[in-house]
């Protein structure tokens, strides 16, 4: 199936396969192309030019983008859209005054997503999840990073990247999956933080490999959370 | 796995270097960032990201983004959508608070939220530009003056039509 875009007023970040990251100065330039058409063979790019050098093309769909701009769709690189419920009372805890770290001290912020995420079934999880990319998408974007780090169970962490990876698989945009399983300490390895980590890089990363769930690892590296020992030790 | 770190959102430890050491991908927050980080991103692969939206909702410093670019580095910006630090997916937002808040222009905005966005997932060979044979991924607009007034009218939705791998979303 061929898509048409007609008229467009200005189509922009036109560039070559071999352009695979701008950086300093470069940055500060956009190339686009002004009075462009744009079409779309079912999930690629087949080619665009300036309406003057429009050739004669048979579209199953032709709309007409006058006035209008179009843009490669947004990459969010570094999301968590897997997660259960929501944290709306530390928002109002904040408004009334604590900080991020005094609700962290006392047993929010992370641990708290873990809590609900573990009593969350898969399926229930995959709706509240599917939801959020909805909308993601229809706010223009086309690729998305998802992490885990919720779980702080072998079981629960496997849980969220499953859902993640459906995600990728039910939805047209691109899901890219992270294993972020020291993201927090559990409370139930609060005073053996290198337990915990033997736990993460023994027994959990091993499951996340073998049954191929995520593409990358990550770590918090923060005081507080995990040294720059750790980040070795996980990432080695 | 290759890496892809969270670093130095509230302190400078020395997370950037090692996530370095290991190839990372990406190092994620840089909201504090040191001279040595940035000489040591000057020499790698590694891509810094941005996060704006957290840093709006937790009133934390924003990543010094200018600096970031002004060393010759790149920059992505992604959204950090989470429950607890930004409950929010938005990256009209994020393009657009980048400009506000870290002085980006909206061509540099606009790059880090797409090119270098894809390089930060690992997705540059079929995401981030408008490339022969790349994803059939854009979003068309509403009528606007110029590509400068989605950052600057910010808050307002001037998406008309999103098509994600050709479908209409």
């Amino acid at each position: 199936m061929k898509t048409l875009l007609t008229n467009i007023k200005e189509l922009l970040q036109v560039r070559d396969i071999a352009t695979n990251k701008v950086s300093g100065a470069e940055m500060k330039e956009l190339p686009t192309l002004k009075n462009a058409w744009l079409l779309l063979e079912n999930e690629i790019i087949l080619d665009f030019g300036e309406m003057e050098n429009l050739p004669n093309i048979e579209a199953n769909n032709i709309i007409d983008c006058t006035g209008k701009i179009v843009l490669p769709t947004w990459c969010d690189s570094h999301t968590h859209i897997v997660y259960a419920g929501n944290r709306e009372q530390e928002f109002v805890d904040r408004i009334n005054g604590l900080s991020y770290q005094e609700i962290a001290d006392n047993g929010g912020v992370i641990l708290n997503s873990a809590k609900k995420l573990q009593q969350t079934s898969e399926e229930d999880l995959f709706t509240q999840s599917a939801t959020r990319l909805m909308e993601v998408m229809k706010l223009g974007t086309g690729a998305i990073e998802i992490k885990s780090g919720y779980g702080l169970t072998t079981e629960a962490e496997l849980k969220m990247l499953r859902v993640a990876k459906k995600l990728g698989e039910t939805f047209p945009v691109k899901v890219k999956t992270t294993f972020l399983g020291a993201h927090a300490v559990p409370s139930e390895f609060k005073d053996d933080k290198q337990g915990f980590m033997d736990y993460v890089c023994n027994e959990m990363l091993p499951k996340v490999a073998e049954e191929n769930l995520a593409d990358y690892v990550d770590i918090f590296c923060e005081k507080g959370y995990f040294t720059v020992e750790d980040t070795h030790q996980l990432l080695s | 796995m290759i890496p892809k770190t969270h670093v130095n959102q509230f302190h400078a430890i020395g997370g950037v270097k090692a996530s370095v050491d290991h190839q990372a991908l990406s190092v994620d927050h840089l909201e504090v960032i040191t001279d040595e980080d940035i000489s040591v991103l000057k020499n790698s692969e590694t891509m810094p990201v941005a996060l704006p939206s957290c840093s709006y909702f937790l009133s934390i410093p924003y990543t010094p983004g200018r600096k970031i670019i002004d060393a010759g580095l790149p920059l992505a910006l992604a959204t950090d959508y989470n429950p607890g630090s930004t409950p929010s997916g938005n990256m009209n937002f994020v393009v657009a608070t980048a400009c506000i808040k870290m002085k980006l222009t909206p061509e540099e905005a606009i790059n880090a939220a797409t090119i270098n966005g894809a390089y930060a997932m690992g997705i540059s060979e079929t995401h981030g530009s408008i490339t022969k044979g790349k994803s059939a991924s854009v979003i068309i607009t509403k009528e606007v003056p110029s590509y400068g007034y989605l950052p600057y009218a910010f808050g307002s939705n001037l998406i008309d039509m999103v098509i994600v791998a050709g479908e209409v979303v």
